[in-house]
């Protein structure tokens, strides 16, 4: 099993070597001279601290001759693991490694609500969903993993925003939910837990139901192949009662495949975590990057890129262990 | 008795016969495709017909109506330019639609070709091959979006571009899978032992076998692809102003959300149009796949 880890962790390296390198290529062939940056903030600089600042960079050596890209990749490599990431240029005196771990608590929160809401609601109904196939709950909510997959994310997001905050607001005079942000301001109680809650909860319920879809259909097939499996039958045969068949022989064995599919949507959450975060002026991480996107803070949207890369490799791997773990008819060769 | 008995034939179909006679009956594909149709005739033949007779165009301002609520004159109502909602959705439609085809298109043509390649030729090719295509799947693909679009600039192609880029790897393994499965059957032997080359195989007789496969994920792809195209417009990215599409009718809406003036049509609509759409195409390659390939069915 150690062995087993280690190898996958050792395969890791030339996948993020080559992911380093696409990013890297992105920001140099596609992000402006560093010098174009120095006009911008001062227009009347000499060119000799132009040269001076490349020369700093990396991007020309002493004669002023430019230096091959693949020996700019090894400096911004080595700058990459010694932890110099750059300074963000629209949130001042942040880095941008600062600004992800400034803003990542916040979308952990919303991410974390919304998958847990995710797997409580699609486990169950898609257990149900198989015992009874072809039964019109089953009809009913195949039909509805459906429409919640082409659900587009933003569209939800305002519709969410104009049924549960605008209408209210008009009919009633208060709205239901707030529309955004982290918390009340100016209240006695903003930020007290009930009001991050109240706060989340159209963000979560927004984010939780593209996952819950495509988790339920995921959850109802995995159940469909494992109680048509022998050793259930034989179970039955055995006359053992049917809801320790069900439970013990059958749910078991349907949810380790779920272990895999949940671990590996984790690092897509934050993708679409970002549309969400966006639409509800909610300051995590997508918005983050959304943020930095539009200002060209190259340093913070490349940072985060290299971040949400890790985290993929990293979650792929972990849902290879756990799978190894949770089943043990996984050789580890 | 006698022997010579007419033999009652079963009446012979071809495949794609079979094929359509399976979709039929899968009513959710049924009204996928019918919509599909219906959506793209509104698009690209009413809506020039609404601007011929009703002078109507996404570029035809009448600032006194602003925000005007749905009526016989404009059915979906105005938007913030006095602007009809109908005719900016059915134009938007247009850009939405092509952005979504021709990417889909392209990405399954590549994925589909990466696929046939890695799993007939094996050793080094495929190892090489699939290791790129991991590395390709494990990149975040919105954040990553967001920074191309601002590299390469917004609009039409740096859209396509994205999305051809990123869209091939699901279909390439996909195609592989399928193809290490049949590379080894008779019929790719025998047309080994009649001196086929390697592309020929490839082409005529892998790449055919694989169909089923690369019809269900391009049209998958179609629909992924055109809530890409929205998402991405909707955040600015994509598709710019005047020029409309679901995304951008969308952003702007959003844009006076709390504007007093506003109502909730104009972001209803345009909405409706896009989830309808990628339902659609949903529905239609689940009832393709089950009539495709009826092993498949049950597999999703």
């Amino acid at each position: 099993m150690f062995t087993f880890i280690m190898r996958r962790f050792l395969q890791m390296i030339p996948i993020l070597i080559l992911i380093s390198i696409l990013a890297f290529l992105l920001l140099r062939l596609s992000g402006p001279d560093p010098a174009e940056y120095m006009i911008m903030a001062n227009p009347r600089i000499k060119p000799e601290d132009i040269l001076r600042e490349k020369q700093r960079l990396g991007l020309v050596d002493a004669s002023g001759k430019p230096v091959p890209l693949f020996i700019q990749y090894f400096y911004w490599a080595k700058g990459i693991l010694q932890g110099e990431w750059g300074w963000s240029r629209i949130w001042p005196n942040v880095t941008a490694f600062q600004a992800i771990m400034l803003f990542l608590p916040n979308s952990l929160i919303l991410m974390g609500l919304a998958l847990l809401i995710a797997i409580l609601v699609a486990v169950p109904i898609g257990i149900y969903s198989a015992l009874k196939q072809y039964s019109a709950f089953d009809y009913i909510f195949t039909t509805g993993t459906f429409l919640g997959m082409s659900l587009p994310t933003f569209w939800l997001a305002l519709m969410a925003i104009i049924v549960f905050h605008l209408i209210p607001a008009r009919l009633f005079g208060a709205p239901w939910f707030p529309a955004g942000d982290l918390a009340s301001f100016g209240k006695p109680y903003a930020g007290v837990w009930w009001d991050r809650l109240w706060h989340l909860a159209l963000p979560v319920a927004v984010l939780s139901i593209y996952s819950m879809a495509g988790w339920t259909r995921y959850m109802r097939s995995s159940m469909l192949e494992v109680i048509r499996a022998d050793y259930v039958r034989t179970a039955r045969a055995k006359g053992v009662p049917e809801r320790r068949v069900i439970y013990k022989h059958a749910l078991r064995n349907a949810l380790i495949p779920m272990v895999t599919i949940l671990t590996l949507s984790v690092p897509g959450l934050f993708g679409g975590a970002l549309i969400t975060e966006t639409v509800f002026a909610y300051p995590g991480v997508g918005r983050m990057l959304y943020q930095a996107v539009l200002g060209k803070d190259y340093a913070v949207a490349m940072a985060d890129i290299l971040f949400l890369a890790l985290l993929t490799v990293l979650f792929n791997l972990v849902a290879d262990v756990l799978y190894a773990i949770v089943d043990p008819r996984i050789r580890y060769n | 008795m006698a022997l010579d008995t007419a033999v009652e034939l079963a009446p012979s179909f071809s495949y794609w016969q079979m094929v359509w006679t399976r979709f039929r009956k899968h009513k959710l594909a049924m009204f996928g495709g019918s919509v599909i149709i219906i959506m793209i005739l509104l698009c690209f033949v009413a809506a020039p017909i609404i601007t011929a007779t009703t002078g109507y165009h996404y570029t035809s301002m009448d600032l006194p109506n602003r925000y005007a609520f749905p009526s016989g004159a404009h059915w979906f109502g105005t938007d913030d330019m006095g602007r009809d909602v109908l005719v900016m959705i059915l134009y938007g439609g247009q850009v939405s639609i092509e952005v979504g085809l021709i990417s889909a298109l392209a990405a399954v043509l590549i994925g589909s070709l990466v696929g046939v390649v890695s799993g007939y030729f094996g050793g080094w090719i495929d190892e090489a091959l699939m290791r790129f295509t991991d590395v390709m799947m494990s990149l975040p693909y919105l954040p990553l979006y967001l920074v191309l679009a601002m590299a390469f600039g917004p609009g039409f192609w740096t859209l396509i571009g994205i999305f051809v880029g990123f869209g091939w790897m699901g279909d390439a393994r996909l195609v592989r899978g399928v193809v290490l499965s049949l590379k080894n059957m008779e019929f790719v032997e025998a047309a080994k032992a009649i001196g086929a080359s390697p592309w020929r195989i490839m082409l005529k007789h892998l790449l055919i076998n694989s169909m089923a496969v690369i019809i269900v994920s391009t049209t998958l792809l179609m629909g992924g692809n055109i809530v890409g195209e929205a998402a991405l417009s909707f955040l600015g990215l994509g598709i710019q102003p005047p020029q409309p599409s679901w995304g951008n009718v969308l952003m702007t809406a959003s844009g006076y959300i709390f504007a007093p003036g506003n109502g909730p049509w104009l972001i209803f609509y345009p909405g409706f149009f896009l989830f309808l759409t990628v339902l659609s195409f949903n529905f239609m390659g689940d009832g393709l796949r089950d009539a495709l390939d009826p092993r498949l069915k049950g597999y999703r």
